[in-house]
């Protein structure tokens, strides 16, 4: 071992066990998908992205118990929910049951004179409360409002009434058994709401086995418990990709051993062509975890295939090694043909540092510190490493490449040049190119998505699509605001437009409200008279509602509700999530269920005459975030390529050579998108780091085909190079392409299919010791 | 407040004989005096009206004095219209078991439905077939926190008196048909 060669596997050791430590110490992993979200450039987007990653609609999770008997499901629901709600880790449990919701109003029975909308002078004159007493009279002898019946004498005007009736969820899922049960009656229903955000996938995949095993216990022989909701959908989504990459990553592993195992007939090359890729990954893992903080998982899942391209570099070097040749030999002929293939890689990621996407300028930073590492431990550790006698028994490179005879330079790039122009005509064609649709980036079954539909619109449950939101200076202002949104929205319900909504000022009235509803309380004599007179006629017992005045004249002297004094209640947390303060003002969620009319919703609001109401149609505001983020991206990707294009330039020195290096690279490109859309794939970002993966190997491949040519000897075993590490690849795509989940198979089909051109496309424009030597139209 | 014991118990009636006799009549329409005793109340309410049951499952409670209420239940949807207050609730039975068993304790006795009345209620019957007392005992603990007792007195295929014992101590008594005071 020469002595740079000691320095420099000394300097990789010392750096490998510095990454190693800092990671097994430092590591912080994050799973918030929404670090891949930009920067929020409207208002709009900047409440959407706060209600992708912690809105109620995010924390929502759906039960049902299905098959078997309804009295069956009930209990089992009721047991579900107890255990639930004693778990602590969810803010709300609901089944419908009467005795929870009871329970709720308990809590608001005090509050009744603050928070019904009833209370008006006229309820408490002699006149009203006579109404009132008449009315409770009735009461008192139906049996059917038995449950109401001990509230009389605290609240003979039917506040507690008013307020269950405003509480009720208007279409709502019909009730059976005393829960609630889908219209059929097959599934007994329930709603949690759980306290971690819902971008906490591990607090989120925390909560869904604690209601796995809270079923477990309450579980009736034959039922099953089905499960819906966002989290839900990103904890399986995170569970299947890491599975099925797990699952494609084995046997590209085991294929390319294999290939390797073939190609030197010896297992040491084998073995020492994983450390610069591995090397690669570490110190780049290292950087950002140095540079950025929390690294996300998934900038390490689409990292790791980017770098994917460095497995090649040591297959360049050991392939092309000759028979009586050192490693330093190869490297002096090789060297700067694959310093240029490092160099055009971290170009061509160093645009996406560039990007306002958190979760973009990761994967860029990653890629170039992990592929100038493994450059680095190629060009420096594997040859002080690698005895020259252990690739002796490589495969005997004695094959050309098969190009057929009649296709001249020009014939060649002729062709090239037209499909190149062919697919850039049908990509242009296609209206359709770009899938914008969010939920398609989640790789959750179709069948679950249905699911979720179902058992939303069983439950009543909000919709996620639709939110009102209401924004103004002060708390006050906006609660405010919110009351006389209310009585548009109250209009739209009645009109049908909307099935209901939900608002913090229902739980929380304004002070102004507050205040009038004070004010609306006579004093104490003035009510005892008042009631007194209602009394006349009626055969109640003096003094029966005695607890009424008492409670009258405590509601007028308590201070005004605060949103404080509703701390740990469930009306406490719903406040919390549906009001709060944003960067300049206050903001206001009305989240809007059975929307059927959002044009109509929409006019209403407009012609309310309010200002800064917004009605946030989550989709589309989702849908729009979508393309701007592909568009930045496709930005990024062309400044990237630009880069490269400079960079060979530079490397080159020759417009001829960078020409037959780019050409084929950008024809590949081009006609792989052109593949994906004829046959019906709609892109998505990922197909967009698959491209970005297309064009680093691809420029590796010309620039090889393209090196200085020595012997005829030395052009085969570049052939050789290329053939492993093109096969290699090819391997490794596949077996993504033959996942299950649409993620992984985007990238690997868009890997292969681009692998495939690239490598045909550079070959055919490539400079050739046959065509050289027998010239053009032989 | 006790019922009349029945004073020949040489002709002993049995519940399915009971039931069968009951569930032949498809419809009836019949005036009713109910009496409220209420702690909240210095003197019995009295209410007047009628009530109209159709086989199997509508009934109907027309309160006429003191004030005009019309309870229909049809199904399983309930609906109260108070006209003097000009109010109207409707809502679905089902929507809870307390409510639902309260209902059936009426409806199933007088559809003679034994299965409906038996899933709801601890049944007790005494008397023969010219004068039955019918006692009911909620099975669900929510309803019988609102109602300890109903006993349905009656001869032969129609319903005399009906009382209910209320979990509040409150009480009502009903008594039915054209020998209501």
């Amino acid at each position: 071992m020469k002595r740079g060669g000691r320095t420099a596997v000394a300097a990789w050791l010392i750096l490998v066990a510095a990454s190693g430590i800092w990671l097994t110490q430092r590591l912080v992993l994050t799973t918030d998908m929404s670090a891949f979200l930009p920067q929020a450039a409207t208002r709009a987007q900047e409440l959407l992205i706060g209600q992708l990653r912690s809105g109620v609609a995010s924390r929502l999770l759906l039960l049902a118990v299905e098959d078997a008997g309804e009295e069956v499901l009930a209990k089992a629901s009721t047991g579900l929910a107890d255990r639930l709600a004693r778990s602590g880790q969810f803010e709300t449990v609901a089944n419908g049951d009467a005795a929870r919701a009871a329970r709720d109003l308990q809590q608001l029975f005090a509050l009744r004179y603050v928070l019904s909308p009833g209370v008006v002078a006229e309820r408490f004159t002699a006149a009203g409360l006579h109404d009132a007493l008449q009315e409770s009279l009735a009461l008192l002898a139906s049996p059917l409002s038995a449950p109401f019946r001990s509230s009389l004498p605290q609240d003979p005007t039917g506040e507690l009434r008013r307020l269950a009736r405003l509480f009720e969820r208007p279409g709502g899922p019909a009730t059976r058994q005393g829960v609630w049960f889908s219209g059929d009656g097959k599934r007994a229903l329930l709603v949690v709401e759980t306290r971690a955000p819902g971008f906490d996938l591990d607090a989120q995949a925390k909560a869904i086995a604690t209601i796995q095993r809270a079923y477990a216990e309450v579980a009736p022989a034959g039922a099953r418990l089905r499960l819906a909701g966002p989290g839900l959908a990103a904890v399986t989504a995170r569970a299947t990709v890491e599975r099925d990459a797990a699952r494609s990553s084995t046997i590209a592993t085991i294929g390319i051993l294999l290939l390797l195992l073939y190609v030197y007939r010896s297992p040491w090359p084998v073995a020492l062509s994983a450390l610069p890729a591995a090397s690669g990954l570490l110190g780049g893992i290292t950087a950002v975890s140095l540079w950025f903080g929390p690294v996300h998982g998934i900038t390490m899942g689409f990292a790791a295939i980017l770098i994917g391209e460095a497995i090649d570099y040591p297959t360049y070097l050991f392939a092309q090694t000759g028979r009586h040749e050192s490693l330093a030999e190869t490297l002096g002929r090789i060297g700067a043909t694959l310093r240029l293939a490092v160099l055009t890689t971290s170009c061509g990621a160093l645009s996406m540092l560039l990007s306002s996407f958190n979760g973009l300028a990761q994967l860029g930073f990653l890629t170039i510190v992990g592929v100038i590492v493994a450059g680095l431990v190629t060009r420096w550790v594997l040859p002080a490493l690698t005895p020259a006698r252990i690739l002796e028994r490589k495969l005997a490179a004695s094959f050309d490449w098969p190009l057929p005879a009649w296709l001249g330079t020009g014939a060649a790039w002729g062709s090239v040049l037209a499909i190149a122009c062919v697919a850039l005509v049908a990509i242009h064609r296609n209206d359709r190119l770009w899938d914008d649709d969010l939920a398609n980036l989640t790789p959750v079954a179709g069948e679950s998505k249905a699911l979720d539909r179902e058992l939303r619109s069983q439950l009543g449950a909000p919709d996620p699509r639709y939110l009102v939101v209401l924004t103004a200076p002060g708390r006050e202002d906006v609660l405010q605001k919110s009351e006389r949104i209310a009585r548009v929205l109250d209009g739209a319900i009645t009109s049908g437009a909307i099935g209901g909504y939900e608002l913090a000022a229902r739980y929380l009235p304004s002070e102004k409200t507050q205040q009038e509803r004070r004010a609306a309380l006579p004093d104490a004599e003035t009510l005892a008279t008042n009631l007194g007179k209602a009394m006349t006629g009626l055969p109640f017992r003096p003094g029966a509602f005695s607890p009424f005045l008492a409670a009258v004249e405590r509601a007028r002297n308590e201070p005004p509700l605060e949103l404080e004094s509703l701390g740990g209640t469930a009306f406490g947390t719903r406040i919390n999530s549906l009001l709060f303060p944003g960067s300049k003002d206050w903001v206001a969620l009305a989240p809007i269920s059975g929307v059927r009319d959002a044009a109509a919703l929409a006019a209403a609001l407009r012609s309310s005459g309010e200002h800064d109401v917004l009605l946030l149609d989550l989709k589309q505001e989702a849908d729009g975030l979508v393309a701007g983020y592909r568009a930045e991206a496709l930005r990024l990707l062309m400044i990237g390529l630009a880069c490269i294009a400079l960079l060979v330039c530079a490397g080159l020195r020759s417009l001829a050579a960078t020409g037959r290096v780019l050409a084929p690279v950008l024809a590949a490109t081009l006609l792989d998108v052109a593949t994906l859309s004829m046959a019906g794939v709609k892109l998505t970002l990922f197909h967009l780091v698959a491209l970005l993966l297309v064009v680093g190997v691809g420029t590796n491949y010309a620039l090889f085909f393209n090196q200085p040519q020595g012997s005829r000897d030395e052009h085969a075993l570049m052939l050789l190079s290329l053939a492993v590490a093109s096969f290699a690849t090819l391997l490794s795509a596949l077996a993504l392409a033959a996942s299950g989940t649409p993620v992984l198979r985007a990238i690997g089909v868009t890997v292969a299919i681009g692998t495939v051109y690239a490598l045909t496309f550079s070959a055919l424009l490539a400079r050739h010791p046959g065509r050289a030597a027998s010239g053009p139209g032989r | 407040m006790a019922l009349a014991a029945p004073s020949t118990p040489a002709a002993d009636l049995d519940l399915p004989a009971l039931m069968a006799m009951l569930a032949a009549v498809p419809a009836a329409k019949e005036s009713f005096t109910e009496s409220k005793r209420s702690a909240l109340l210095s003197a019995p309410l009295v209410l007047k009206g009628t009530l109209v049951y159709g086989r199997p499952d509508r009934l109907e409670k027309h309160v006429l004095s003191p004030y005009q209420e019309t309870t229909v239940i049809a199904g399983g949807a309930v609906t109260i219209e108070n006209r003097g207050l000009k109010q109207k609730r409707s809502f679905t039975l089902s929507s809870s078991s307390a409510i639902t068993a309260l209902i059936e304790g009426m409806r199933a006795t007088l559809a003679g439905d034994a299965p409906a009345l038996e899933r709801h209620y601890r049944i007790r019957l005494e008397g023969a077939p010219d004068s039955w007392l019918l006692t009911l005992t909620p099975r669900d603990e929510k309803l019988a926190g609102l109602v300890t007792s109903i006993r349905i007195a009656g001869a032969r295929e129609r319903l005399k008196r009906i009382e209910i014992d209320e979990g509040s101590g409150d009480q009502s008594v009903m008594l039915i048909g054209p020998e209501a005071p």
